[in-house]
């Protein structure tokens, strides 16, 4: 028997969190995440290998006898690069909960599609859903900047810049207007926030970019950063090194806090943690937006273009670390950007 | 510091590689670095040389540049770093990395031109600076005109520089590192001319 979850029609950072929402009652997480599924959402370590038997494992928590999950993608219509990637975490964590990979309904809308195979969608969703295999494609005729890609190894970085370098050049300075250092400076963000899930989430993740027009929101050129893990997130990073100076204040949230705004590293080594201050400083210059989101809790470098809150908790429960950065398009001649 | 120090020092040059990215990457050029300077002899000067870098993130720049600073000053005597080849898109991970461990460091430009890298007050960077601009040294007095200081006290900067390992010195005569790789350090006329 399967449980259908819903995969709503926009498919971007507000349509992520319905989807957690969603996925949580169908795999019964309590609003406050209960230990076991947190466990199971952690490492896995209930036992979910994919294909087999029924639920219930001993880490309790997990969808017991309800069986497979089927994200029913059908009705989607448009969707980011944090909304897919976001897909394939939703797609693991239903993994881990369950026992079973899920399935997957996908759009019927010819577009999208379209774009979800340009982003290499269905390559990745092999290893979370129960899908035959895929063969890889070439992506001469593709228009994003990075198509999904997994980051499994620090190999995987350094190949990730070197392919984006390129048309990152191209995007930023031609079609962003931003100076010619900031393709480096890109570069370096890229290889930090890749980096960040080796460091931190012990698990894999994936990293995605594409630019738009934001005809409503903002009125120019975007270019949309993402990268998501499912691993242990902030909070489970941090604690070994700060959950006790913060007593029955340490969560999701205060973790964030700490890294983001403070610096603080799972490291006791003075040299860690710069680097997520570093793409905040980067991100602030340009005028861009960066939101993270761990657990529970979300916190984010608000720029005077968006409304969004600086903070929040209370979130629907959802494991490792989920990252969108914004950067808009220059306007005028030494404008901000 | 040993007296050692003052006198010619051997020079080991490591040319790092263009991309350098990921703290993994920057723990094995550290590690090689370590290990090509462990046979050379002391006073010993490292070069960074950054001419062919074309792309270092931060954890890079933590790994190669700060800690492996941070290890020689802490570990060692009669060890000097200079930073060399820097460009501007060098600067902030370099510079942040250092920060964080609280290192400073001589460095130049592609073109040459001096440049302390790292947090110093700005009274001992200008000094650093008049030094570092200076290519057969600078005793306390003109630095001590220079800075609107009495001699006293800009010896007891210039010491500081060298303590730092920021400088290199010769009796009185303080000089950049730079100098001092170029083999610049004066002969006994030009130190006893009073030049500086």
């Amino acid at each position: 028997m399967s449980r259908v979850v819903e995969v709503p029609q926009q498919l971007d950072e507000e349509g992520f969190e319905r989807l957690i929402a969603a996925l949580n009652e169908a795999t019964g997480v309590q609003a406050n995440g209960d230990t076991g599924t947190a466990a199971a959402d952690r490492d896995g370590s209930s036992g979910a290998s994919g294909e087999g038997g029924g639920g219930a494992g001993a880490g309790g928590g997990r969808d017991g006898g309800a069986g497979r999950i089927l994200l029913d993608a059908r009705r989607v219509r448009w969707s980011s690069p944090y909304g897919l990637i976001g897909l394939l975490a939703a797609g693991e964590v239903a993994r881990r909960r369950t026992g079973l990979a899920p399935a997957i309904e996908p759009p019927e809308s010819a577009e999208v599609r379209s774009y979800w195979r340009r982003m290499d969608v269905w390559q990745n969703a092999t290893e979370v859903f129960r899908l035959p295999a895929i063969a890889s494609r070439s992506h001469r005729d593709s228009d994003a900047l990075l198509e999904i890609t997994p980051i499994l190894s620090h190999r995987d970085v350094h190949q990730v810049v070197d392919r984006v370098r390129e048309r990152a050049a191209a995007i930023l300075e031609r079609r962003l207007r931003y100076p010619k250092p900031s393709v480096i400076q890109f570069s370096v963000m890229l290889s930090e926030v890749c980096q960040n899930i080796l460091e931190h989430a012990d698990a894999a993740g994936w990293v995605c970019a594409q630019t738009y027009h934001w005809k409503k929101r903002l009125g120019r050129d975007v270019l949309v950063l993402a990268v998501m893990d499912v691993g242990q997130g902030f909070a489970g990073s941090l604690a070994s090194e700060h959950a006790r100076r913060f007593g029955d204040r340490w969560s999701a949230s205060t973790a964030l806090e700490a890294a983001f705004l403070n610096g603080e590293s799972r490291f006791r080594d003075p040299g860690r943690g710069q680097g997520l201050q570093a793409i905040r400083r980067q991100v602030t210059r340009w005028n861009g937006e960066i939101r993270i989101r761990s657990g529970d809790a979300m916190i984010a470098r608000v720029p005077d273009w968006d409304d969004i809150p600086d903070r929040e908790s209370g979130l629907p429960e959802f494991p490792g670390a989920q990252i969108l950065i914004v950067m808009p398009a220059r306007v005028g001649e030494g404008a901000e950007a | 510091m040993s007296d050692r120090a003052t006198r010619a020092a051997q020079v080991s040059r490591a040319s790092l590689y263009s991309h350098l990215l990921t703290r993994q990457t920057g723990r094995a050029v550290r590690l090689g670095i370590e290990r090509q300077v462990r046979v050379c002899t002391r006073p010993l000067v490292t070069i960074l040389d950054f001419r062919e870098v074309t792309i270092i993130d931060f954890s890079c720049a933590d790994e190669v540049v700060a800690r492996l600073a941070r290890g020689i000053l802490d570990d060692e005597e009669d060890h000097f770093l200079l930073v060399s080849g820097m460009e501007e898109y060098h600067l902030d991970p370099v510079q942040s990395a250092l920060r964080r461990r609280d290192v400073v460091l001589p460095g130049e430009r592609r073109n040459g031109a001096p440049l302390l890298l790292g947090e110093a007050d700005p009274v001992a960077r200008r000094a650093w600076e008049v030094v570092a601009r200076q290519a057969g040294g600078v005793r306390p007095e003109p630095l001590g005109r220079r800075l609107g200081v009495e001699p006293p006290e800009a010896l007891r900067l210039l010491e500081e520089l060298y303590r730092r390992r920021l400088v290199f010195r010769r009796s009185d005569l303080f000089l950049s590192i730079r100098a001092a790789v170029d083999g610049a350090l004066p002969g006994e006329e030009a130190a006893g001319g009073g030049r500086g």
